[in-house]
């Protein structure tokens, strides 16, 4: 049969319209604000072969999630086990999954008696059980306290929701009723998805259609190998820390090794550490999803996401370390240790393609989360959010300030409407001057967020990093201001705490999450004089840093660049520099 | 206001044209103006062609009963084709970047080159005040007055122009909003003031923050840019008050537009679907898609019930992709806008080959110039338009009447040269796929309109306008299953018929959250009381009478603890504890509606109050014609071959006159049926009726 760009391009709009169509009824319909608000799902059609076609998602962190999970769910249930209208679900980190919250859900697809592809979806739940509230802790050492581990089995059979299995589900969750509608939208997608291919198997006719699919992974692999083939051969390499493992405070590496050959990609992680003892610890689909987004992004991110993408990449993580752990490991942690992967890649990468790389940005995802007794009513309520931070500078223009970074693209909870909801009050919530990481083009700004909790005791977690190891810059760039977290920091004995901790606070104190800038690109004495005059004068950037770092003489009163003496003092200032290095 | 008018006009001022439609409703008269834009001064072309209008017709200006203009001023200040003036923020103590931070998130996560919107108001100009309000509406921490005289005086030392005042919680407390107010005009008279809790009293203090600061920064220019235009109208002896178009699809005063910009934004693209929706209701299809297609862009609607829906989820200079709004990517703007979805594909659209041999269209656009390479303006790149020529839709000798050449071998060469050479296709066989792929594209939006909304499309209808439109509704329609396709009788000029057939109404809103069953019904009481005495006191002031004002209550509501609202329509009258359990079922009921299901026994909350004030205003009637033979012979103006894929080969086809077809006409495809201002092509196996409105419908035999 012969394969026709028109028919290609029509039935791919199709398919994708399939995915999407299934990602927004999801979305609609289930309860959980990580899937309604925050979009942390995705949703996919598989072929047979268990080869993904097409997948609609928005978030980076699931670009490696579903094409690891269904291979592997369907593989062990054994694909002769299923029926029309039957749906496996899965979220076991240690067979294929990222971690515990992210709940699949897969349905087969039949022609005629045999199955004709697979739709599937994953989603964010808001609780899955386990030790916290959000099931994101920080101190765990055994998978088995996160929450509740859902191998590979029948959730759904034609249609029909087992009420034993969801029984189990249920008694092992904080907020039953709510999972019950994040489940049912679910199946719903699915059963979307499953009436949408059907159309498609009608309208084209199942042997056209199978060919077209087969067409469009060739596709996508012939724009990523010739997206790749534009980076340079070659080895590239890059190293990173995180701050520690969860438990010890012992730094953990991260390296990438990457071979840029022929128009395809061999990253081996082989010289990382082995996994830890606690919850920074990633697993092949987690560490699947950063090398995927990284070169997504480096490669050409307008090409479409299918089995065709990943063909050209190659991944080596041995069992065992930390980005791919072994059971029972923690994982809470995986993309924390997902961040850190997109540093180290961008970094190898920033030797091959200068300019189409950032320095490094806050490289975390920050995982914040309390609760307590509302005083107001008694009630016990538990809240989780994650904050920006700096964004790595760029080669033609500055990182941006306070923004998500790399694998996550979540919002920000409304101050107000968090304070409505909770006895809380946020001090202040703005930027930290002097966060940036300096260069020609500099680092974005970090984020200060300051909650003081009233009234009553609570329970406060941090899952983050950067505390220790500081986003790097590149080129000359220098590096960004690290992380901090800060108890009472009004008072006379603030108290600094590490990035990984769970404390209780008294009525009335405060807590200080401030989070990293981005490292600069570039030599920051190259930059624009009149870029740090507007730094300055919006006070992002001190007289003295200027001074110090850019080497740029401001005269406050007028607002005006000194030039002479910004001439002469950049002069002292790269002569010394240059007499450092050489 | 009188109930029958005479004269009606309609000025709608786009990216390259600006179109002015003249309504004679005692003869039923139409005329159309259509003159370039003049970007530089646009209210000067607008009014020159209002005065083209009346002089060509011949009519006294004092006849004109109703004039409508909607006006893209607002967005162009704001996107930056207006300088903008000088705008100061005065906000509390710890949130002077809430408006730099905005929602944390990048427009794009895969692209490490993408920016955030820059800030409304760069960061020195931005002010902290001491002070601080709870989320009871208590005051925890009075107002520092040094603090708020000092921030004036720096800002005044800036020379900016306008302040604008956000602080926490103003919407539960104005109280240090207003003192701050006072105290800007006390050290500052001259400054023009912008409180958040009067332009919009609701919460998350962002997107206050936004629309405060797109109004503040709006104020002077639409204050300018009307007020001229009133007084040009007033000079020529226009009597009749001068109405804007809102985002909402509702018009107001234009003397109020002044005081509230904000809500002018989108003024202009809502228009069409406003005059899809019109006649839909007139003609007894209620429900239906409107699809409006252009040089550049296609616009699609879904219509309920008579009305398109609204939304607040509006971000202005926002970036759109595939018809989806790219969240974060402009600022937000929490006024009704009418709900499309707009997409990069138009007759304009270039077709082109990707690094992967796939054959795309758009999202790139030849534009006005060099426009399509059959316009001969030195355009090389194939366009949608230049597809068309080449399979014989497009009369080369009859674009836009004759008025335009156009030159089918360059419409060929292109489509040789860019994509049937590079895959191996011939320039037919090319064009044809361009014409294909570019309705899979439009089919993308009107799937996000209908089927992603669960609505069936064999229930609908697809309201097809727009100089492009009617030449690809047929295949749409067949290919989406739509019940029918209406064209209506001048598709080129139909989206400025929206300006004549819509209503005079305000939006307003409060937040005030509490849960459903615990609410204290007196405060929603007073809450929906104050809303509307603002709304009476706003159409009093535009001339209407109590008789002819409708209020409609809505809440926003959500089920306890989650983060997004539906909003629920609340009837008139005193809110009691039983309305409020009404309420509840009825948003279990608009839940299930939306999303399928409902949590039947899940405490709800109430979050913002709602209210639209109405000013009911006259509408034009549609002329019905008595129904004549089904032979449409009379219309026939010749025969030329016209490529359908269907058939994969050119067809003989008879081309009809559209002006020449009446009432009980019926054409069996294929057939192309050409008129000034478009092309309606009726695919084989489809039949083309007239009704009595001289409009076409499409039906599918299959």
């Amino acid at each position: 049969m012969r394969v026709d760009p028109v028919t290609l391009e029509v039935i791919r709009n199709a398919l994708l319209a399939a995915a999407e169509e299934m990602g927004v009824g999801l979305q609609k319909s289930a309860y959980s604000s990580n899937i309604k608000t925050r979009l942390d799902f995705a949703c996919a059609i598989f072929d047979s072969s268990l080869r993904s076609i097409v997948q609609a998602l928005h978030i980076p962190s699931m670009l490696g999630a579903l094409v690891t999970v269904v291979p592997a769910t369907v593989a062990d249930y054994g694909a002769e086990n299923l029926s029309p209208g039957d749906g496996l679900i899965m979220n076991d980190p240690h067979r294929g999954g990222t971690h515990l919250p992210d709940i699949s859900l897969i349905t087969p697809v039949f022609h005629d008696s045999e199955i004709f592809c697979y739709v599937a979806n994953i989603a964010h739940h808001q609780d899955v059980g386990g030790r916290s509230p959000g099931s994101v802790p920080g101190d765990t050492t055994e998978i088995y306290q996160e929450g509740l581990i859902i191998p590979p089995v029948k959730l759904v059979e034609r249609w029909e929701v087992r009420g034993d299995i969801l029984k189990v589900l249920l008694a092992n969750v904080r907020s039953p009723r709510e999972r019950v509608g994040d489940y049912r939208a679910q199946v719903a997608a699915n059963r979307l998805g499953v009436r949408r291919v059907k159309d498609l198997m009608k309208k084209y006719g199942v042997e056209a259609l199978q060919v077209h699919m087969e067409e469009l992974l060739a596709y996508t692999e012939r724009r990523m190998r010739s997206a790749l083939r534009e980076i340079p051969e070659g080895e590239y390499s890059g190293e990173d820390y995180l701050d520690g493992d969860g438990v010890t405070r012992e730094p953990v590496k991260i390296v990438a090794e990457v071979l840029v050959k022929g128009g395809e990609v061999t990253v081996d992680l082989s010289a990382s550490d082995g996994q830890g003892p606690g919850p920074m610890n990633a697993t092949m689909a987690s560490t699947l999803s950063a090398v995927s987004y990284i070169f997504k992004c480096v490669a050409d991110p307008s090409i479409p996401v299918n089995d065709g993408l990943y063909r050209p990449i190659h991944i080596i993580a041995p069992e065992g370390s930390v980005v791919n752990a072994r059971p029972p490991a923690a994982i809470a942690g995986c993309w924390e240790v997902g961040q850190r992967v997109c540093d180290t890649l961008i970094l190898a990468l920033s030797k091959a393609v200068p300019d189409r790389v950032c320095a490094a940005g806050k490289g975390i995802i920050c995982n914040i989360s309390f609760g307590g007794i509302d005083p107001r009513d008694k009630s016990l309520y538990a809240f989780y959010e994650t904050i920006g931070g700096g964004y790595g500078g760029r080669p033609t223009k500055d990182g941006m300030d306070a923004v998500q970074y790399h694998l996550t693209n979540t919002q920000n909870a409304p101050v107000e409407e968090l304070e409505l909801r909770y006895p809380l009050l946020i001090e202040g919530y703005e930027l930290i001057p002097d966060s940036e990481g300096p260069g020609k083009h500099r680092g974005g700004l970090g984020i200060r967020r300051d909650y003081r909790f009233i009234g009553h005791t609570a329970t406060f977690s941090i899952l983050s990093d950067r505390r220790r190891f500081a986003p790097w810059g590149l080129f000359g760039g220098l590096e960004a201001r690290t992380s901090r977290y800060i108890i009472n920091i009004d008072s006379e004995n603030p108290k600094e705490l590490w990035s990984k901790e769970t404390i209780r606070l008294n009525p009335g104190d405060l807590v200080s999450v401030q989070t990293p800038g981005g490292g600069g690109y570039g030599d920051p004495l190259e930059r624009d004089p009149n870029l740090v005059l507007m730094d300055v004068r919006n006070e992002k950037v001190s007289l003295e840093r200027a001074r110090t770092f850019y080497g740029v003489v401001i005269d406050p009163t007028f607002w005006r660049v000194d030039l002479d003496s910004t001439e002469r003092l950049r002069r002292a200032l790269s002569g010394a520099q240059g007499g450092e290095s050489s | 206001m009188r109930t029958q008018f005479k004269f009606r006009i309609g000025c709608d001022i786009g990216g390259t044209f600006t179109d002015i439609l003249l309504i004679n409703e005692e003869t039923g008269n139409i005329s159309l103006i259509k003159r370039p834009s003049t970007p530089r001064n646009p209210g000067d072309g607008a009014l020159k062609g209002i005065i083209r209008a009346i002089e060509t017709t011949h009519t006294r200006p004092e006849e004109i009963d109703y004039i409508c203009h909607a006006t893209t001023i607002a967005t162009n200040a704001i996107v930056g084709q207006v300088e903008l003036p000088k705008v100061g923020l005065i906000t509390t103590k710890g949130y002077r970047d809430l408006v730099e931070i905005g929602r944390q998130i990048r427009p794009d996560p895969y692209d490490l080159f993408v920016d955030k919107p820059r800030p409304l108001v760069p960061r020195y100009l931005r002010k902290e005040v001491y002070e601080r309000i709870t989320s009871d509406g208590r005051i925890l921490r009075e107002l520092n007055e040094r603090e708020v005289r000092k921030a004036v005086k720096e800002l005044a030392a800036e020379h900016v122009e306008a302040i604008a005042v956000c602080t926490l919680f103003s919407f539960l407390n104005s109280r240090h909003e207003e003192r701050i107010g006072e105290i800007i005009r006390e050290e500052w008279p001259e400054a023009v003031v912008s409180l958040s809790h009067e332009v919009l009293p609701e919460f998350r203090e962002y997107e206050r923050a936004s629309t405060t600061l797109i109004n503040t920064y709006l104020l002077k220019i639409v204050d300018r840019y009307l007020g001229s235009l009133e007084e040009g109208l007033r000079e020529i002896g226009v009597k009749t008050d001068l109405l804007i178009m809102q985002s909402s699809g509702r018009t107001m005063a234009s003397k109020m537009a002044r005081k509230k910009p904000v809500y002018i934004l989108e003024s202009g693209p809502a228009a069409g679907a406003i005059a899809a929706a019109y006649v839909g209701r007139a003609i007894g299809h209620p429900n239906l898609v409107s699809f409006d297609m252009g040089g550049t862009t296609a616009k699609a609607c879904l219509i309920e019930e008579g009305w398109p829906k609204t939304s607040t989820d509006f971000e202005v200079g926002g970036k759109v992709a595939e018809g989806r709004i790219l969240r974060g990517s402009g600022w937000p703007v929490k006024i009704p806008v009418t709900d499309l979805v707009e997409i990069s594909a138009g007759g304009g659209s270039i077709a082109w080959i990707d690094s992967g041999g796939g054959l795309k269209v758009g999202p790139q656009s030849a534009g006005a110039y060099p426009g399509p390479s059959c316009y001969g303006e030195g355009g090389l790149e194939p366009t949608v338009t230049d597809a068309y020529v080449v399979l014989g839709v497009i009369n080369p000798d009859y674009f836009l009447g004759g008025e335009m050449p156009i030159d089918a071998m360059l419409a060929r060469s292109a489509v040789k040269a860019k994509v049937a050479g590079p895959l191996g296709m011939d320039e037919v066989e090319a064009a044809s796929g361009i014409a294909e792929v570019a309705n899979a594209n439009m089919m993308r939006a009107l799937r996000i309109v209908s089927v992603e909304r669960g609505r069936d499309p064999r229930e609908l209808a697809l309201m097809a306008f727009g100089g492009a439109g009617p030449m690809v509704a047929g295949s749409l329609m067949e290919e989406l299953r739509f019940q029918s396709v209406i064209i209506p009788e001048a598709p080129g000029l139909f989206s400025a018929y929206g300006l004549l057939v819509t209503d005079i109404g305000h939006d307003y809103v409060l937040t005030r959250v509490g849960k459903t069953d615990e609410i204290d019904p007196e405060a929603l009481n007073r809450g929906y009381n104050g809303l509307e005495e603002e709304g009476l006191k706003d159409l009093t002031s535009e001339g209407f009478s109590c008789d002819r004002m409708v209020m409609k209550r809505s809440a926003d509501m959500r089920y306890l603890g989650q983060s997004f609202e539906l909003e629920v329509s609340v009837p008139i009258g005193k809110i009691t504890k039983n309305m409020l359990k009404a309420m509840e079922m009825r948003f279990h009921a608009v839940h299930r509606k939306r999303y399928g299901y409902a949590h039947a026994k899940e405490p709800t909350e109430v979050v913002n109050l709602r209210v639209a004030a109405v000013g009911v205003t006259p509408k034009m009637k549609l002329r019905r014609q008595r129904k004549r033979r089904r032979d449409p012979g009379g219309a026939l103006k010749g025969v030329r071959p016209i490529y359908f894929r269907k058939r994969g080969d050119y067809v003989r086809c008879p081309i009809y006159d559209r002006y020449r077809l009446y009432h009980g006409n019926v054409v069996e495809g294929p057939a192309v049926i050409e008129q000034r201002d478009s092309t309606t092509v009726v695919n084989p196996g489809c039949e083309a009726v007239i009704d009595g409105y001289r409009q076409i419908l499409l039906a599918s035999h299959a």
